[in-house]
């Protein structure tokens, strides 16, 4: 029977190397790429034929655009409209990637389940803030982790402290979409082997695995429920982060 | 009693589903476990970044080991900090009813 961290192992599909480094076409590149021509079909049929009282395809894509550009609109004001675009690509990849991971059957991959793959959206936000940030208040930027009206042992205290927890934003960012992601599907592995070695009693089969059943089952709405609300606080979070950097307080 | 035009219904309506969409949205967001995890990952990240940091710094300079203890200390402080403002926002949540 299958162990319950065997879904997130990385599986070359075709190698390739290129300059000494390992550059092989995985599983996980292969879901991130299905994940890619979801996200191609949803918008391209939505905003193939715009109209003015739109149909069900297009109503839904510019339900889920102005979704996002609400948030912006909402945490970082009319200067964030301009990141949409950005928000809004790192918004629907999550979102496909989580959802796409919970077909069951198919030998679905969650590419948001690793570390690699969050940590790197993370640092595209990250560093989206620090260059907007430097770019609009230059080196003022630094004022953001400046404590108001404080003598100068002190601030220069606070200051250090402050820094330290804005660098460890998008490790934090990372870890919370990978941890979220993991331990759910783990979650479902492990009441899946609980149906098979329960329902597997001799004396009166099947019957008992119908709880661990009832329990996936549930677990599952469940984390669907998660994908959708952590990619959306993935957003959420980044737009904040944004916020900082345009508006400093 | 004045009656109500078909438009002033709708527009209460509207109002109506945009605010019970809004609350969905922050209880899904709000939920107690999501919020523990946020304050725990906030804290857990400020510290192991800041004594990577210092593990860093002690590597290049050769202060060993001294960049990693003050660093983990500051660590602590910039996590701390990390979990209260954490915890701040969801106090400032109007929808957190779990607030006494």
């Amino acid at each position: 029977m299958a162990g319950p961290m065997e879904q997130f192992e990385i599986e070359t599909l075709h190698p390739i190397e290129v300059g000494g480094y390992d550059l092989s076409f995985t599983n996980s590149a292969l879901w991130m790429a299905i994940a890619l021509g979801v996200i191609s079909v949803f918008l391209f049929i939505g905003a193939s034929r715009p109209q003015l009282v739109p149909n069900r395809w297009q109503a839904a894509v510019e339900y889920v655009y102005d979704f996002v550009r609400k948030m912006l609109d909402d945490n970082v004001g009319p200067e964030g409209r301009r990141f949409a675009p950005l928000i809004f690509a790192i918004f629907m990849f999550v979102l496909v990637c989580n959802l796409l991971g919970l077909i069951p059957w198919v030998g679905a991959f969650t590419p948001t389940s690793h570390v690699a793959v969050t940590l790197g959206l993370a640092c595209i936000v990250f560093i989206t803030v620090c260059i907007v940030g430097f770019w609009r208040h230059g080196l003022h930027f630094f004022s953001l982790f400046w404590p108001h009206g404080s003598n100068i042992a002190l601030g220069a205290f606070v200051f250090v402290i402050e820094f330290l927890s804005f660098l460890s934003r998008p490790f934090t960012l990372a870890i919370r979409l990978f941890a979220n992601m993991t331990a759910g599907h783990v979650l479902l592995k492990v009441f899946g082997t609980f149906v098979v070695s329960l329902g597997s009693f001799q004396a009166l089969p099947y019957v008992f695995g119908i709880v661990p059943l009832g329990v996936n089952v549930a677990l599952s709405a469940l984390e669907l429920l998660i994908a959708v609300v952590q990619a959306y606080v993935f957003a959420l979070l980044a737009s904040l982060y944004l916020n900082d950097a345009i508006n400093l307080h | 009693m004045t009656e109500e035009s078909p438009k002033d219904e709708l527009d209460k309506r509207i109002a109506d589903a945009k605010a019970a969409h809004q609350r969905g949205i922050s209880d899904a967001e709000g939920r107690a476990e999501g919020r523990g995890w946020a304050i725990g990952i906030e804290f857990v990240g400020a510290v192991l970044v800041s004594a990577f940091i210092g593990w860093m710094i002690d590597r290049f300079a050769g202060t060993a080991p001294w960049g990693l203890i003050i660093m983990l200390i500051l660590g602590f402080a910039a996590g701390v900090r990390s979990a209260l403002k954490a915890s701040g926002q969801f106090d400032a949540d109007p929808d957190n009813d779990e607030k006494d």
